[in-house]
């Protein structure tokens, strides 16, 4: 039983997807986000969570799939990553599966519509494959991605506000 | 009182690590944008900042290495050096034997295995917990308010269930809600922190730097029983560094000047708090020789900052020491004059929603006045809607509103409007945040102050002002820029609470104000 690994898989663009069940804190209804400025379009925005303020990503524009209107099995996954709690958004949720390391099989180079180093393997349960994410990869890189992004629109109003102050002094 | 060097050491290392973490991340920017002066700014202060905290511990190989490295990135900033992938290789390699140094220096004295091990392990700065002391009195009074709120929610409850009237149950509310807000004033309470060990800290820092410098100071200090939150006090520690440094380094003359100029050959360094009715003051003040004024004003020539710099004030003039790389000294030391540090100070007391400013007299000293915010966590915010969105601009900074009557310069949403005859410039709130425009029928403008100028911001709707909880942003956007955080509001949903400074000046940088 040891290799063997409790996984939740969701839909994604018609596709199935899996994340190790030890990463997933909770699953949350879809609830009104606000939007923050200046973020990739995928940083969907921010939510309340029982008065915990956390950064939502819409996983399919984050993976450059078209967005689709959100329906009632739309549905977010709260993960847990490095002790700072993150949603990602998901067509639907679907069930909890046990899958054996040995039915895992490496990544394809090429026939997912996901970037190759975002997916740990392709798992098997039955007729079925799942997709199964890297998660950590896709969220890292999140995370750097914003902070680049603020990095550089913070820099040079410094310096323009500078020579403003100047000017209106 | 015995000092635990080991705990301080300990200190140092977890924010040096920290610090190398962010400059790598840093370096890897640097190489793909060289020509982005954030980044490479951002290297260069974590650098000084870390020389800075070594040098003070007396770890001098530490600080040495880095200030070898702090050349480097000198070189770099003043393009003698381009941004190659070989200078970056260099600087990485720079920052593995700092990472040697600090295991060798630090790491292996207090007794801490090698490295924890595989770089991409857990235990970052979101993990480190952080603590304070309170009183059992303080958390008594929390206890008791909790009671209270747990009998008051039952009252409310039993007076439902037995029909009691609307009048009684809106009274009873009334009751449960004066106990919350009891309860959100005592939590507040706990959290502060009286100032007193942070500025004792600086007694040591004082006296070191001074030897080091050869000059001679003594720290007076005053006001430490002022209490704050203890977020503040925690991002009070740099700044105030900085300052008391720069005031050491560049503020005092050395003895013999002192002599010469007829003053005691030992300065005085002033560090003061003061609580007054809407918040905290400190200063940092020296009798030493007081801003150099023609040195700044050439400085801000030689730069272009400003066009006409003869008629400038000197507190427009003595302003610009705020900016990044802008720094008069001669000589470079260890210690300071390399002009980061005070743009620090600015960017910090931003941070922590507070401002800085300086006032100098020449030959006779200068004093930096920081002012505080009571709190970060709670402000006074005026609300207002667009495109059905709620938005929170900071109370502080609105001056007036008033309808906003859409004649002429309508084009693109910004223009001039006249405010009792005064022509001043009008920018559409959901252009600054790119948010779609829906028409509205009635809109409103909130003249908002900025610095020296009044700048008018068109909302949809206004509703009002209130008192506001901020809750700061996740992690992962610490600073987004024209945010300063968020608040939740009475229907459970999010709103953001704007940084009015930044926002405005995304407005100069995107040409969407027009030049008045």
């Amino acid at each position: 039983m040891a290799n063997e690994k409790k996984y939740l898989t969701f839909d994604l663009n018609d596709d199935e997807y899996g994340l190790e069940i030890l990463q997933v804190r909770e699953i949350i209804g879809l609830m009104g986000i606000t939007a923050l400025p200046e973020v990739p379009a995928y940083v969907k925005g921010v939510i309340n969570l029982r008065g915990k303020i956390i950064p939502i990503i819409d996983l399919r524009l984050k993976f450059g799939m078209p967005s689709a209107a959100f329906t009632n099995e739309t549905c977010i996954i709260v993960l847990c990553l490095r002790n700072a709690p993150i949603g990602i958004l998901v067509d639907k949720v679907r069930e909890v599966l046990d899958i054996k390391e040995e039915n895992i099989e490496s990544v394809p180079s090429f026939g997912t519509s996901v970037h190759a180093e975002y997916i740990r393997g392709i798992g098997k349960a039955g007729e079925n494959i799942k997709i199964l994410l890297d998660i950590d990869k896709v969220l890292t890189q999140e995370e750097a991605l914003i902070q680049n992004v603020r990095e550089d629109q913070s820099s040079g109003k410094k310096c323009l506000r500078a020579e403003s102050t100047g000017v209106t002094a | 009182m015995a000092i635990d060097r080991d705990a301080i050491l300990k200190r140092f290392l977890e924010e040096s690590e920290d610090r190398m973490r962010g400059m790598e991340e840093s370096l890897v920017s640097l190489e793909e944008r060289p020509k982005d002066k954030e980044v490479l700014n951002g290297i260069f202060r974590n650098m000084h900042r870390l020389k800075g905290d070594a040098h003070v511990l007396d770890l001098i190989p530490i600080s040495e290495f880095a200030h070898t490295l702090e050349d480097l990135l000198e070189r770099i900033r003043g393009e003698h050096l381009p941004v190659s992938s070989h200078v970056v290789t260099m600087l990485f390699r720079g920052m593995d034997v700092l990472r040697d140094l600090l295991c060798e220096n630090v790491r292996r004295p207090i007794g801490l295995p090698a490295e924890d091990g595989g770089g991409a392990a857990p235990g970052s700065s979101a993990e480190k917990t952080r603590s304070i002391r309170v009183s059992v009195d303080k958390l008594d009074s929390i206890l008791d308010l909790t009671c209270e709120i747990a009998a008051s929610g039952e009252r409310l409850g039993q007076g439902l269930r037995e029909g009691c009237g609307f009048e009684e149950a809106q009274s009873l509310h009334a009751d449960a809600g004066r106990l919350c807000r009891n309860l959100q004033e005592a939590v507040m309470k706990a959290r502060m922190v009286p100032l007193m060990p942070l500025f004792r800290h600086y007694t040591r820092t004082v006296r070191d730097l001074s030897q080091a410098l050869g000059k001679r100071a003594c720290l007076s200090i005053s006001g430490e029983d002022v209490e704050v939150d203890t977020a503040m006090s925690d991002g009070l520690r740099d700044p105030l560094t900085h300052l008391l440094r720069n005031a050491l380094d560049h503020g005092l003359e050395s003895p013999g000047q002192r002599e010469s100029a007829g003053k005691n050959s030992i300065g005085k360094i002033g560090l003061t708090a003061s609580q007054g009715a809407d918040g905290i003051m400190i200063q940092v003040s020296d009798d030493g020789g007081g801003l150099p004024r023609e040195a700044i004003l050439q400085r801000a020539r030689s730069l272009g900052l400003a066009k006409d710099t003869d008629r400038l004030s000197d507190a427009e003039l003595f302003a610009m020491v705020f900016l990044p790389g802008f720094s008069t000294s001669q000589a470079v030391t260890t210690m300071s004059g390399r002009g980061v540090g005070l743009d620090i100070v600015q960017r910090n007391m931003e941070s922590l929603r507070g401002t800085v400013e300086v006032e100098s007299v020449e030959g006779q000293g200068t004093t930096f006045t920081l002012r505080l915010p009571l709190t970060t966590a709670i402000i006074q915010g005026f609300l207002v809607g667009v495109s059905g969105r709620v938005y929170v601009i900071p109370l502080e900074s609105v001056v007036e509103c008033s309808a906003f009557s859409p004649q002429g310069f309508r084009r693109d949403r910004c223009g001039i409007l006249s405010l009792r005859g005064r022509p001043i410039p009008f920018v559409h709130l959901g252009r600054l945040l790119h948010v779609p425009l829906s028409s509205v029928e009635r809109e409103s403008v909130v003249f908002v102050q900025q610095e020296a100028r009044t700048i008018g911001v068109v909302v949809d709707e206004l509703f009002g002002s209130g008192q506001v909880v901020i809750k700061p942003l996740p992690d992962h956007f610490n600073r987004l820029p024209g945010v300063s955080g968020t608040t939740i509001m009475g229907d459970g949903k999010v709103a953001l609470v704007l940084d009015m400074p930044s926002l405005l000046r995304k407005a100069d940088t995107g040409k969407e104000l027009s030049p008045v």
